[in-house]
């Protein structure tokens, strides 16, 4: 086939209508584009032997017609750290683990690990196998239902800019009828929404009260992927380092925990990155073959085995009763025919009405998986697994040549890290859209995130003339990086599309352009729509002290950390 | 299928070991089949009874092509004709579109993997369900030690199902490691949902002859029988049910998350392979695998319980009391990091079984781990090393200083016997404070307990039991049965002191928890008491060496155990080295390891044959 022309949605979910859907389309397919040059591109910054991957291709340049080979890759959901972390723990400890919701009655994250808190942190840090849920249970405790997801957040950051009420409705499909607007809106130090300049609509805040963690306080849900390590930019970034083939000592490297080690991606223990990792450097090392994600791009569930699950008997139970209808695809898609995956991506556990309506008085904690009650979701996800694809081309690239295993740059170049609106980095999104700008409009309070950067650096957006940029402020965060405040021009006739950025100490030294950090977009495009009155959270922080100086400073420095931990780098 | 069980029951007469053509086929060349040659060590009480070895067979005939046959090892000597009827009655997926519509076939009756994957997937639902899977004992030797063509015992596990979960399982070398030569093995199960049997088949000939065939080898039931239980294919699926021994993470051996099988260390024609391309990783397997074990035997145990009445009790319990079979377990750390070794704790309890939610203990186990640098010294002070071996006697084709990938890799209690125990309890056959009595019998000796062992003396005078009925003990139940025949028995026994309870006898230590109100204190206080004196001594660097020397019997004691040793069939599995002791060992109670008279002279490590 020739190259695509777009990127489609994950599952090719149609979420929206006419001119509406185009635009999410569109939206969503400069993001996969973005991420798969990032991704291309490497780290030629601060590390050596890790850039220029172009083993790994982007499908909108490049003709896959011929000799295609599609790979599914898959792993268990189960977050396979627990189990090593916590090998001596009871099964139901694992399991309680896994859940956020523990065998001593607490919630909340796995115990700490050598005195620390478990990593990865934030909401369901710890379920970072691409795929999180979040079990409902009755007064009793007893489960009623699970849900999971892999859904990733970036496109609900789309769908939220393009149509939030959208989004809104989806929550309430997903989570429940109480589920309000508000509930979802992205708020600051004094929480008031943050105004998204792009819509000029409040932002979406992923990790809102809806998508959360398990809590004593009270109902949530899984709606999209909120572990920071589970994003797709993430994964695209990590198979397009894989490509980059090994060497140490004179012996190929493809051990999996190893090639992360040496190729830094990933994270070592896991079932997905060693496993996604090792698999495309081993289509890479027999040669002849470049690779990509195939498209839709996505994170899959995949559908359960249930040979080790058992229904408890029930005289209203219909004869024919299986217990895969209790297995219901709410988002995405089972495989069709021809297909080598499921393209699932949000699925629930529960009762089927027809079951009900027949009389059956059990719910999902009495069924049996491998004869233990279902006390948790976790051991649901002990049996499926979550799926990509890589799609694997041949080429007449010369064989690759080893390289060593990826080392510190010794020099400090300047790297860009992120461009976002100052509002909305300072609280902490972890949105890595394109921050957008229109033709013939000046932009202050935008935020540049950079390291190895200084007070002189001089800041240039390539890839197009007509967008200059001047630096209002800058600070210096010790061990984290340092943020400019600009104050971004486009010029009437600048050339619509994607800005890189380029960062030149005073020195001389630079780095190549870090792509995708800005996007022109025409006069009239952004922030029609009127923000609506909205109310404060019930508990606001008392204004003076958020709005204090160190208060900032501290809020910044949160988001910075925010913004290193959901990088794809 | 249990008329013809019967049938051939009553109409074979002649019975012999002919044919293994278990896994152990793959050790050996083409088509050979390798016997039993384990002899029972000397007070090895903890085994069960093998079947005498027979003479040598007689010259069998040709099979004719294309036709079914019958071959059940240790009650077939030669292939039997499998009639019509016969094969209708198997009613497994291979059986019901494969082997039914092919007979007489050539195109239709397969003869190799590719074959045999072109008709299954062909199976309306199977095609998009296809998962195949590698495994090789020689997989994570690189290139550098080992040509890309030597033989590192890899084959592939292909798997079929109308869902993802499978009912066709084939295990078989892939085709690019014998170019231009004829598959060497190839076999099949096919699991019957209906009846809840496993059926076996392989592709082989009568001993001598040419001609190749799908023969039946029997199903599930005949693991259960005395002449073919434990024989050809109950080698290894000793319980009648699926069987991957490296079961559990990080499955030393296959292909999965935790390692990868590189395709710079295979042949370059299996590199190619569309098989080797599409491979999954072993914990989709296991998962598999535990499903169908669960299903197996919840079915199993279900089929010896009428009108609440339990039948076959012994063998029941046998799964509880003795080692019927074991999976392996290891650390997480290879080679290629300098990780300390973190040793799976059902090494030194049953800890998965006494902290399943069914007996529910938990206890407070300190960390259990071996720094690297002595587990490293200990490699290279006893010259450990993975050999690969060939022909009689044996010769060293290559070998790679070191032990196996995964560290600290040791037979640990089955999977499987803890679904046995699991179900007793779930249905009423036992319950909680039973089985975690009898598990508590000399507990730092998870598999191979003597002690333990010994109780089966117990269950065998209880043919039949009621089930239990909830909240209220049943006299005529298991437990109580049980206990007063231990009871009884114990009454003779001089007096112990239950603050030694390890010095007690096996009674005394099962009464002292059974039937008790607070057993679930004692037995906390009793492992706790026990981990404790495990975390303090592997902290030393006497206690971490003794713990591998354990690991070094505990592996030897496997692979020469009557019933189980038969998993042991490749020279790469185990590592030999030049460590050799007396007896085997057993663990202690205070943590410290002893020799184990009940087994003497069993337990050294295989000695390394001297490369030429």
């Amino acid at each position: 086939m020739p190259p695509l022309k777009q990127f489609a949605p994950p599952a090719n979910q149609v979420d929206l209508t006419g001119p509406e859907q185009d635009n999410l389309a569109r939206q969503w397919s400069a993001n996969v584009n973005r991420w798969t040059e990032v991704a291309i591109l490497g780290d030629p910054w601060t590390s050596l032997y890790d850039q220029n991957r172009t083993v790994y291709y982007n499908p909108l340049t490049t003709d896959v017609s011929t000799g295609s080979i599609s790979k599914p890759i898959a792993w268990t959901a189960f977050p396979n750290r627990l189990l090593l972390l916590f090998p001596n723990a009871t099964f139901l400890e694992q399991m309680g683990y896994a859940e956020g919701v523990h065998e001593d009655g607490t919630v909340g994250p796995p115990p700490h690990v050598n005195g620390g808190p478990y990593r990865p942190g934030g909401p369901r840090g710890w379920q970072d196998e691409y795929c999180e849920w979040i079990s409902t249970r009755d007064a009793s405790g007893k489960i009623t239902s699970v849900d999971f997801t892999c859904e990733n957040q970036e496109y609900w950051f789309s769908l939220w800019r393009v149509n939030p009420n959208r989004v809104l409705a989806l929550y309430q499909q997903l989570v429940g009828a109480a589920v309000t607007i508000e509930d979802l809106y992205l708020r600051d130090r004094g929480n008031d929404p943050v105004i998204d300049r792009a819509t000029g609509r409040p932002a979406y805040d992923p990790t809102n009260r809806w998508n959360d963690q398990p809590s004593a306080e009270g109902v949530t849900g899984a709606v999209h992927l909120i572990s920071p390590p589970n994003t797709l930019g993430a994964e695209i970034y990590l198979a397009a380092a894989a490509t980059l083939l090994r060497e140490k000592a004179g012996q190929p490297v493809t051990d999996p925990d190893e090639l992360i080690d040496c190729s830094q991606y990933g994270s070592p223990g896991r079932n997905s990155d060693p496993h996604i990792g090792a698999t495309v450097n081993n289509v890479i090392l027999g040669g002849g073959l470049v690779a990509s994600l195939q498209d839709p791009v996505g994170l899959y569930i995949q559908t359960p085995d249930f040979g080790g699950y058992s229904l408890p008997p029930d005289p209203k139970l219909p004869a024919d009763a299986d217990v895969s209808e209790c297995w219901h695809v709410v988002r995405g898609r089972a495989k069709a025919a021809g297909d080598n995956v499921d393209f699932i991506l949000h699925a629930r556990f529960q009762i089927p009405e027809r079951w009900k309506s027949a009389g059956v008085s059990f719910t999902v904690g009495d069924i049996q998986i491998n004869g233990n009650d279902i006390k948790y979701g976790a051991q649901i996800t002990q049996t499926f697994q979550i799926a990509l694809r890589g799609l694997a081309v041949p080429t007449t690239l010369p064989p690759q040549k080893p390289q060593p295993c990826r080392a510190p740059n010794p020099k400090a170049i300047p790297v860009p890290q992120s461009v976002q609106d100052m509002n909305l980095f300072e609280a902490g999104t972890t949105s890595t859209a394109a921050t957008l700008v229109e033709q013939g409009t000046t932009v202050g309070d935008i935020a540049l995130f950079a390291a190895n950067a200084t007070r002189q650096t001089k800041i240039v957006f390539t890839g197009g003339a007509g967008v200059t940029a001047a630096v209002k402020n800058f600070q210096n965060f010790p061990g984290q990086g340092q943020l400019f405040t600009l104050t971004v021009t486009v010029a009437a006739n600048a050339p619509l599309g994607d800005r890189g950025v380029q960062l030149t100490n005073a020195d001389g030294t630079a780095g190549p352009p870090a792509q995708g950090m800005l996007s022109i977009v025409a006069p009239g495009t952004l922030g029609k729509h009127v923000a609506p009155a909205v109310a404060r959270a019930a508990t606001p922080v008392a204004a003076a002290e958020a709005r204090s100086e160190a208060a900032r400073a501290e809020y910044l420095a949160a988001a910075m950390t925010k913004c290193l931990a959901h990088r794809q780098r | 299928m249990r008329r013809m069980v019967g049938l051939v029951l009553t109409l074979i007469v002649m019975v012999g070991v002919v044919a293994c053509v278990s896994d152990a086929t793959r050790e050996g060349s083409e088509f050979q089949r390798r016997r039993p040659a384990a002899s029972p060590p000397a007070g090895a009480s903890a085994a069960p009874a093998m079947p005498a070895a027979a003479p040598a067979a007689a010259q069998c005939p040709d099979a004719k092509p294309y036709t079914p046959y019958r071959l059940i090892e240790g009650i077939d000597r030669c292939l039997q004709s499998l009639s019509a009827s016969d094969l209708a009655q198997l009613q497994d997926p291979f059986a019901l579109n494969v082997l039914q519509k092919g007979v007489g076939t050539p195109q239709l009756w397969p003869s190799t993997v590719e074959q045999i994957v072109s008709l299954v997937a062909a199976i309306p639902g199977f095609g998009s369900n296809q998962k195949s899977y590698m495994i090789g004992e020689g997989s994570q030797i690189p290139a550098s030690i080992a040509s890309r063509d030597a033989r590192r015992n890899l084959r592939y596990v292909i798997t079929w199902g109308a869902s993802a979960s499978p009912s066709v399982f084939v295990s078989a070398a892939p085709t690019g490691t014998h170019p231009g030569r004829p598959v060497p093995f190839l076999q099949v199960i096919g699991y019957d949902a209906k009846t809840n049997v496993f059926n076996y088949y392989q592709y082989i000939a009568n001993d001598g002859q040419p001609t190749r065939t799908w023969a039946w080898a029997g199903d599930s039931t005949w693991s259960r029988q005395p002449r073919s239980g434990g024989q050809g294919c109950f080698m290894c699926h000793i319980n009648g049910a699926l069987n991957m021994k490296e079961l559990v993470p990080p499955w030393n051996n296959w292909a999965s998350p935790r390692s990868s099988i590189s395709a710079a260390n295979i042949p370059a024609a299996v590199a190619q392979d569309p098989l080797y391309a599409g491979l999954s990783g072993a914990d989709v397997l296991q998962n598999n695998v535990q499903s169908l074990q669960s299903r197996y035997t919840q079915g199993l145990v279900a089929s010896s319980i009428k009108n609440g009445t339990v039948d076959n009790v012994p063998a029941l319990l046998r799964r509880l009391i003795e080692t019927t079979t074991i999976n392996f377990a290891s650390s997480f750390a290879k080679p290629v990091d300098q990780t300390n070794l973190q040793v799976p704790p059902d090494f030194f309890l049953f800890h998965s079984a006494l902290t399943m939610p069914q007996i529910n203990l938990s206890f407070t186990v300190p960390p259990l781990t071996i720094p690297r640098a002595t587990h490293d010294a200990f490699v290279t002070r006893h010259a450990f090393a993975l050999q690969q071996l060939t022909g009689v006697p044996p010769r060293v084709v290559y070998q790679q200083p070191g032990t196996s990938f995964f560290a600290f890799f040791v037979p640990v209690p089955a999977y499987e016997d803890m679904v046995a125990i699991r179900e007793l309890i779930n249905q009423k056959v036992i319950d909680a404070n039973f089985a975690a009595a009898v598990l508590l019998v000399d507990v730092p000796n998870p598999i191979f307990s003597a002690p333990r062992s010994s109780l089966m003396r117990y269950a065998r005078q209880i043919e039949t039991a009621q089930v239990l009925a909830s909240g209220s003990p049943n006299p005529q139940g298991v437990p109580a049965r049980f206990i007063g025949l231990v009871s009884a028995a114990a009454q003779s026994q001089p007096a112990c002191d239950a603050a030694k309870l390890s010095q007690c006898t096996p009674e005394q230590q099962f009464l002292f928890f059974a039937g008790q109100s607070d057993w679930t204190q004692r037995a906390r206080n009793h492992v706790n008491a026990y981990v404790a004196a495990l975390g303090s001594r592997i902290a030393t660097d006497a206690g971490a060496n003794d713990y591998l020397t354990m690991s070094v019997a505990r592996q030897a004691q496997f692979a020469r155990a009557l019933g189980i040793g038969g998993l042991d069939e490749f020279s790469l599995l185990l590592p030999c080295g030049d460590l050799s002791f007396a007896t085997c060992k057993r663990m202690n109670a205070d943590g410290t390891t002893t020799d184990d008279p009940r087994w003497p002279s069993a337990c050294s490590a295989r000695r390394c044959v001297l490369a030429q």
